[in-house]
């Protein structure tokens, strides 16, 4: 039997390791990304059942919140065009989105967690199902990173909350600057394990 | 198309082979950007440069591709959401008193924003030219909104965002 891992897409086969999965010790993580043994998933498994959602009618204003995603999305596409003072300028702009959010009502590490399980159980589920539906490649694309991500957000967020600050303890955090996948550890990998860009695409977190 | 050469200077090793076939004299600068105003986009540099540091960059660019209404309204979904995470993300790091959670949490915070960036992107704003992209500053614009650079703004509209 093989088990993919959901971050990476890492396959543990049973046959070429001689160890049956369930045998793992439950800290077993997987060697290329850290996600924990319970992110692997068996690979003939069967399809879930999307959990569909009714998208409210009247959802045209963007937030600033997604404003200042599209114009720092916008100033990325400036810089990919060379166009270095524009994209600085268009960035400006999306910082001042950036500091104008309106404050949240319940802010905590569980919320946190809950937003993340909702991406992961109906919204990327159902972006990935329209983009399919209609064709759309580079949705599904980012649909597919987005989930990986995702998972791996909640796989650091469930061991902190389980081992507290001893699962960060003299390492450091590392973010690919092109997908967002978290790498926590000694050094940046080599390649991100989602979007394959090599390390020298991931930021360090700074320290306080 | 109209194009012009543009260096990577990451990936450029300065072994100056394209000082040596440029034959406008743009790639031999103080500054190692080559001079988009001597250019002539022949693409002679790029050919010859033996570390792939040269591309070229069209001047304008071609419309995008129609997005379907079902795909944009759908995500949003995960626009809101992750605009969402990052604020919340944002707010415990600010809050937030042990070391290795302040850094976890900004790694959050700077994640979910790329996320929504790339979900903005499929969106119908992937090219900063693009109407749809001009259209969203320009509303802006006309909502005048407190201690927002307007100058700035209309700046990009004007010079930086024409397409022709
Ligand atoms: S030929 Fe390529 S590597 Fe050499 S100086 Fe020119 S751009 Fe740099
Ligand atoms: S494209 Fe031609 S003119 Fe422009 S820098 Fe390269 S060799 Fe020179």
């Amino acid at each position: 039997m093989r088990y993919i891992c959901s971050v990476c897409g890492y396959v543990y086969d049973e046959e070429v390791e001689g160890v049956p999965f369930a045998d793992l010790p439950s800290d077993y993580q997987c060697p290329l990304c850290t996600a924990p043994k319970d992110f692997f998933e068996a690979a003939e498994k069967e399809e879930k059942k999307l959990k569909e959602v009714t998208i409210d009618e009247d959802l045209h204003e963007l937030s600033n919140g997604e404003i200042a995603a599209t114009l720092s999305n916008l100033a990325r596409g400036l810089e990919k065009q060379y166009k270095f003072e524009a994209s600085k300028d268009m960035q400006d702009l999306a910082d001042y989105f950036t500091g104008n959010l309106p404050s949240l009502e319940d802010s905590s590490l569980e919320a946190l967690s809950k937003l993340i399980d909702e991406d992961l159980e109906v919204n990327y589920p159902n972006v990935q199902k329209c983009a399919q539906d209609n064709n759309d490649r580079g949705t599904q694309r980012i649909a597919v990173w987005g989930t990986k991500v995702s998972n791996i957000i909640k796989a650091l967020l469930d061991t902190y909350k389980k081992a507290g600050e001893k699962a960060l303890l003299g390492k450091k955090v590392f973010v690919c600057s092109v997908c967002g996948f978290i790498y926590v550890g000694e050094k940046a990998p080599e390649l991100c394990p989602v979007c394959k860009v090599p390390s020298w695409k991931f930021e360090e977190v700074k320290r306080r | 198309m109209k194009k012009v050469a543009v260096r990577n200077l990451r990936l450029c090793t300065k072994d100056c082979i394209c000082l040596y076939v440029c034959p406008s004299g743009a790639t031999d600068t103080e500054d190692s950007v080559i001079d988009v105003n001597k250019c002539n986009g022949c693409g002679i540099c790029a050919e010859a440069c033996p570390s792939k540091a040269i591309s070229l960059v069209p001047l304008s660019y071609p419309l995008q591709q129609a997005k379907k209404e079902a795909v944009l309204k759908t995500n949003r979904l995960i626009s809101l959401s992750k605009a969402k995470a990052e604020k919340m993300a944002h707010d415990l790091a600010d809050k937030c008193e042990d070391d290795g959670l302040y850094c976890l949490l900004k790694a959050i915070e700077r994640s979910s924003r790329l996320m929504n960036e790339d979900i903005m992107r499929e969106s119908g704003y992937m090219l900063p030219q693009s109407d749809n992209a001009k259209k969203l500053i320009q509303d802006i614009i006309d909502k005048k909104p407190e201690g927002f650079d307007l100058k700035k703004a209309q700046k990009l509209i004007n010079q930086e965002l024409n397409n022709d």
